[in-house]
């Protein structure tokens, strides 16, 4: 329990040291309730600063009611980004970048765009959102059972659920488990949101057996694992295009598990996408809905590749609240 | 000591001083060539380390801090010392507080050459690649222009201040006589 608030309020801390001086003050003075279920903090021209806590919505109160001005917008993107915005050209073009500790920095504004269409870069930054990373020991425990006993391959999984469900944030335990279970886990990351990596050291614990390689496009980067780590398992976060899934299936022939994270609702949303084939063939045979409801991280269901449920609700009622954790 | 010799000696002296503050001038003027070429030389190399690097302004300071040389090693290290330090401030702000501490003091540049150095801060971390390194490019033209001038000022009145602090001197002996 404490170990999970320490790194949680230090990772707090290392989006608070990337914002100027005043909101940052007024940010430290959350009230602890608010600050431990922290999840997002935007700021848009023109309005004012917002902060999302434990599912509810707050105004950030600053001198004089004043909203944000285009120069205070400038400022806040020149310190997220280290005062280095060419550094990180290629995270701004897909509109976002990472923070070290795995916080994701999602940034709206004008898109400058090359004779083909192809966006460049976003310029006049006017929406900014920090979304909090957070590591919760031991959210995936009653997971794991549904797909790895130790012994055996794990079955190949996919984490289901709509955006803020806490996909990220069971992925990332669910690799340290099964990494410290003795499985060699081959993470690709692309956003850099799984490790939390920064200069080649990493944010959040993946267990002992796990490989990262980031910032590389997942296509690319499972390709790169399978040759060159030979691991068990290959994670990933976010899957869901038509590349995304011939890397899936090439890591699939390889005798690789694949353990994915995806968006969706339901199992019909799945079986829709690009990766519904893999399910109706059986290869992926573990699918994993998540819930925000009563909190993120919340299982609503498990099912197998014929959409049979195998939960039962009473045994897996938790969730990934800081009393759980 | 007679009063004759009191008046030479002092004489000389006046002629001597006259001519060290002729070439101190004149030096000055040298040392504005010498220091904005370093400038322009680190303001390149800067450039070159941008667009193949990608590294963090910070990174890229503190490696051109000992890849510089004379006055331009010096402003890098400033920056490298007032990115680490300043996490919560703007790179415009940090970059001009470099060039006002590492060459401001005592210097023989004038203020138009610090000026045009800080106008490289304004849109210095904001850009991508391309933005960044023309964005320094201009300043490596406007400082090109300025050194053009002072290379034009240097030739011009070099001599000049020589000869007016020797002349100088000789002034002020013949009116000690």
């Amino acid at each position: 329990m404490n170990e999970i608030s320490g790194k949680n309020s230090h990772s707090l801390e290392s989006i608070m040291r990337r914002l100027p001086d005043d909101i940052a003050r007024t940010l430290r003075m959350m009230p602890e309730s608010m600050s431990s279920t922290l999840e997002e903090i935007r700021f848009r021209t023109g309005r004012p600063v917002m902060v999302y806590a434990g599912g509810r919505e707050y105004e950030m109160y600053r001198r004089d009611n004043q909203n944000l001005s285009a120069e205070e917008m400038d400022k806040i993107f020149n310190l997220l980004v280290h005062h280095s915005a060419y550094s990180y050209q290629e995270d701004i073009r897909n509109g976002f970048v990472t923070l070290d500790g795995g916080h994701r920095v999602g940034i709206c504004g004008r898109a400058v765009t090359d004779g083909n269409g192809r966006v460049i870069s976003i310029r006049n930054i006017s929406s900014i959102n920090i979304r909090r990373g957070r590591e919760v020991i031991g959210v995936s425990d009653s997971i794991v059972p549904y797909l790895a006993d130790g012994r055996h391959t794990v079955r190949n999984t996919l984490l289901v659920s709509p955006p803020k469900c806490g996909k990220t944030t069971v992925l990332r335990d669910l690799i340290r488990n099964l990494s410290n279970m003795g499985y060699k886990i081959g993470v690709c990351d692309e956003r850099c949101e799984i490790a939390g990596s920064c200069g080649g050291t990493y944010g959040f614990d993946l267990g002992m057996r796990t490989d990262v390689i980031d910032s590389c496009p997942k296509d690319t980067g499972i390709l790169m694992l399978i040759r060159a780590m030979s691991p068990d398992v290959v994670a990933v976060d976010e899957i869901g295009t038509e590349s995304d899934a011939s890397a899936v299936e090439r890591a699939c022939v390889s005798g690789v598990s694949v353990v994915a994270a995806m968006h969706g609702n339901s199992f019909e949303d799945v079986l829709r996408s690009p990766i519904g084939r893999f399910v109706r063939k059986g290869v992926i045979s573990r699918l994993i809905f998540l819930s925000d409801r009563p909190s993120p991280g919340t299982v609503a269901d498990i099912r197998n590749a014929s959409g049979m449920s195998l939960l039962k609700p009473p045994e897996m009622n938790w969730n990934m609240t800081e009393e759980d954790g | 000591m007679d009063t004759f010799a009191l008046k030479l000696t002092t004489a000389a002296v006046f002629v001597l001083a006259g001519a060290a503050g002729g070439r101190w001038q004149a030096g000055r003027l040298a040392e504005r060539v010498k220091r904005l070429e370093e400038l322009i030389g680190g303001m390149r190399l800067f450039q070159s380390e941008i667009y193949y690097t990608h590294e963090r302004l910070e990174t890229v300071a503190g490696r051109l801090a000992s890849a510089c040389q004379g006055c331009a090693s010096r402003l890098f290290l400033r920056f490298a010392e007032e990115l680490a330090g300043g996490e919560n401030r703007d790179t415009e702000e940090l970059w001009s507080g470099a060039v006002s501490r590492a060459l401001g003091k005592d210097t023989p540049l004038k203020p138009a050459d610090l000026e045009t150095l800080k106008s490289a801060g304004v849109r210095l971390g904001k850009d991508d690649i391309r933005g960044q390194c023309s964005y320094i490019e201009k300043t490596i033209k406007e400082l090109e222009v300025r050194l053009g001038e002072a290379r034009q000022d240097c030739g011009a009145r070099s001599p000049l201040f020589r000869t007016l602090g020797i002349a100088a001197g000789c002034a002020g002996a013949i009116l000690i006589f």
